[in-house]
């Protein structure tokens, strides 16, 4: 690092630092410094892109389930007269878990608990088929879906597959019975408080990774970066 | 023919049951969607490629249910239910089944 002769302004000597990355000067600060703050910057940014992507889809499948109320939905039959022919529809949906969702599980296998967002994905996942198999349905002119099964399926690392099926009842009146939406029961949002915790767990596992790459230096020595980024003595 | 997933589809009379009818099938996306897959992973949300993939399996699959109660006689097939299992990364098996029947119409039947 360079001394105080620095042209930086006051308040900004820090950023000397990244001046070193690469020169081999300061292995013990530059090396660890430049890949940990990368990182960081990094899952940091993909966890607020995740995030504001999945408020804007919270968002947008509320206006789609309020417009799609109307047709009701029942996992038997329901005591209707009928007069169409009954019809199958079907929908699948594969998912990938949000970032902050797949940190906070990560978490929650530490110190235990309820894993809420992990929760809100899967419930997400669900609503979106129920929604599909909805759109489906008034699409045949039906008011009501019928005998509904919901199968689920884990396709690893964290994703997941929802396959909705149900039998559109044409011509079945629903009468004056409650507008129910998916929306109802599911977990309520508390995605700042999410967000802080994430954030704090990434600058913690940088600040780790910074002090074991210390300790290792200290009482190991810097060879093996000196040999990996071939750097001479 | 009548596809349902109830056991009594609403204005039809079941008259005769003809025995259980299954389709399935095991599909799997090319590289490419593989890889967009891979990249959408990172930010979360649904991977279109994997949910077209398990849509055409389950297209299959019903087809070749639907064929079976066909070659059974049925006119249609009841209390349909779907299963779906992981094949390896990448390739899905949707399985589909339900009782092959012989339904008439209520109005008809009286």
């Amino acid at each position: 690092m360079s001394g105080p002769e620095s042209d930086l302004p006051p308040g900004f000597a820090w950023l000397e630092i990244l001046e070193d990355l690469g020169n081999g000067d300061d292995l013990d600060i530059s090396l660890w410094l430049g890949g940990v703050l990368a990182a960081l910057l990094f899952n940091a940014a993909v966890l607020l892109l995740g995030a504001w992507l999945e408020r804007r889809h919270d968002r947008r499948l509320l206006d789609m389930e309020a417009a799609m109320a109307s047709v009701r939905v029942f996992t038997g039959r329901p005591p209707l007269d009928v007069v169409g022919k009954p019809q199958l529809v079907q929908a699948a949906i594969v998912m990938a878990p949000a970032p902050l969702g797949r940190l906070m599980l990560l978490i929650r296998r530490i110190i235990g608990g309820r894993v809420v967002t992990r929760q809100r994905d899967m419930q997400r996942t669900r609503r979106l088929a129920l929604l599909r198999l909805r759109e489906q349905a008034h699409g045949l002119g039906a008011g009501v879906l019928a005998g509904v099964d919901i199968c689920q399926i884990g396709l690893g690392r964290g994703r997941f597959a929802m396959l909705a099926t149900g039998t559109a009842l044409v011509g079945a009146e629903p009468g004056p019975l409650p507008q129910v939406t998916e929306a109802i029961g599911a977990e309520p949002p508390r995605r700042r408080r999410e967000i802080v915790i994430a954030l704090a767990a990434l600058v913690l596992a940088a600040a780790a990774t910074a002090e074991m790459d210390y300790l290792v230096d200290t009482y190991f020595g810097n060879f093996w970066k000196r040999w990996v980024f071939h750097i001479k003595e | 023919m009548i596809l349902s997933t109830l056991e009594n589809p609403a204005g039809y009379r079941v008259v005769r049951h003809l025995g259980l009818v299954q389709g399935s099938t095991v599909r799997s996306k090319h590289v490419g969607r593989d890889i967009m897959a891979g990249l959408k992973e990172i930010v979360g949300g649904e991977l279109r490629g994997y949910t077209e993939l398990l849509n055409e399996a389950r297209e299959e699959a019903t087809a070749r249910m639907r064929a079976a109660a066909e070659e059974l006689g049925a006119n249609a097939i009841i209390s349909i239910r779907y299963g779906t299992a992981n094949i390896g990364s990448g390739a899905a098996e949707v399985l589909a089944y339900g009782t092959a029947v012989e339904i008439v119409a209520e109005q008809a039947a009286s």
